[in-house]
């Protein structure tokens, strides 16, 4: 399937000097992952961490920008659709808005059609 | 080679640190915005119930809210944390041959800790790096994101200590020793605003002064 690059680097673009700034910040603590319900309900799987989702999906594509194919946009649409619900209540504490960074990945998904899907598992 | 790491480069590191956080707390600036919302949003009700509080109180809720934090979740890591946090900064800026250099440079000296204080604290920094560094490796959860640049950042701090240490004792070759101290920490001094390590200024500006349900003072801007 064809991925428009222009119009998901148009998105990153006019986000990147606040999503470049988070991602730096980011200490690589792991001090979020207790505050994810989802984290905790799936066994403490790491994959589920706030701080995971963001670097494996806004990280992904600041990362790879032009150069992401399709399989990595199924792999960044399952993370910010399915493993996380935007209920907001992870924390930082370097106060980083991981919802916000959430929020824009699920954006650049919907335009390349890769929504959450209801009628397969 | 040496004079130029005990020299020039000294003020380089420093005019690097001070100019690139600097840019990072224009950025801050430039990226928010002053918002008529308040904190208490979170909490509509806490200026006008805590106002009404006794001592006893006041105690009991701040206890309650410290039961909510990462200090209850993470009680080790985050002790470990802070003690290395504060004798991260502190260390440097009050170690008793950083002063007198300072006083040969500048002519004014700061306050200076008991050499066997200083000593202490440096052991107690190399011991809360190794506790990092082993968290990295064992615990999964750190596995899945840590990078190469975690591993590098946390050397760079294990380096500049360990070798402070080893100066001071006069361990192996004094000269080299002293050189890879000088050396790693400026190193150290000048990746702060452009590396990982920039959470130190953000830290303080994304806690205080953005609004959100972590604010710890008045949260008055938004992103």
């Amino acid at each position: 399937m064809k991925v428009n690059t222009s119009e998901i680097v148009a998105l990153l673009n006019a986000e990147k000097p606040k999503m470049k700034l988070w991602l730096k910040v980011c200490a690589h603590c792991s001090l979020c992952a207790e505050s994810c319900f989802l984290y905790t309900v799936k066994d403490r799987d790491p994959r589920y961490m706030p701080s995971y989702k963001v670097i494996h999906s806004i990280g992904t594509l600041y990362r790879k920008k032009r150069r992401i194919s399709h399989q990595d946009l199924e792999t960044i649409g399952d993370i910010v659709w399915n493993r996380c619900v935007l209920c907001t209540r992870c924390y930082c504490p370097f106060g980083i808005d991981i919802p916000a960074m959430i929020t824009l990945g699920r954006k650049i998904c919907r335009t390349q059609n890769i929504y959450r899907r209801y009628d397969e598992k | 080679m040496v004079a130029h790491i005990r020299g020039p480069m000294v003020w380089i590191a420093l005019i690097v640190f001070v100019l690139g956080t600097a840019t990072q707390i224009l950025q801050f600036f430039w990226l928010s915005r002053k918002t008529a919302r308040s904190f208490a949003v979170f909490d509509p009700d806490r200026e006008n119930r805590v106002g009404k509080l006794s001592l006893h109180q006041r105690i009991s809720d701040m206890a309650h809210y410290f039961r909510k934090t990462v200090f209850v979740t993470y009680p080790l890591t985050m002790t470990v944390s802070t003690v290395f946090h504060v004798c991260l900064i502190l260390l440097p800026l009050f170690v008793l041959g950083h002063n007198e250099l300072i006083a040969l440079s500048l002519g004014h000296r700061l306050p200076s800790f008991p050499e066997r204080l200083s000593d202490g604290l440096t052991l107690v920094v190399l011991l809360c790096c190794s506790y990092f560094f082993i968290r990295r490796v064992v615990l999964a959860r750190m596995r899945a994101i840590s990078s190469l640049a975690d591993y590098l950042v946390l050397a760079l701090v294990g380096v500049s200590f360990l070798s402070g240490y080893l100066a001071y004792h006069q361990i192996f070759d004094y000269q080299s020793t002293i050189t890879i101290h000088m050396l790693s920490g400026e190193l150290m001094l000048m990746a702060i605003p452009f590396t990982k390590m920039t959470h130190m200024t953000f830290f303080f500006f994304n806690r205080f002064m953005v609004i959100h349900e972590h604010t710890l003072g008045r949260g008055e801007r938004v992103w």
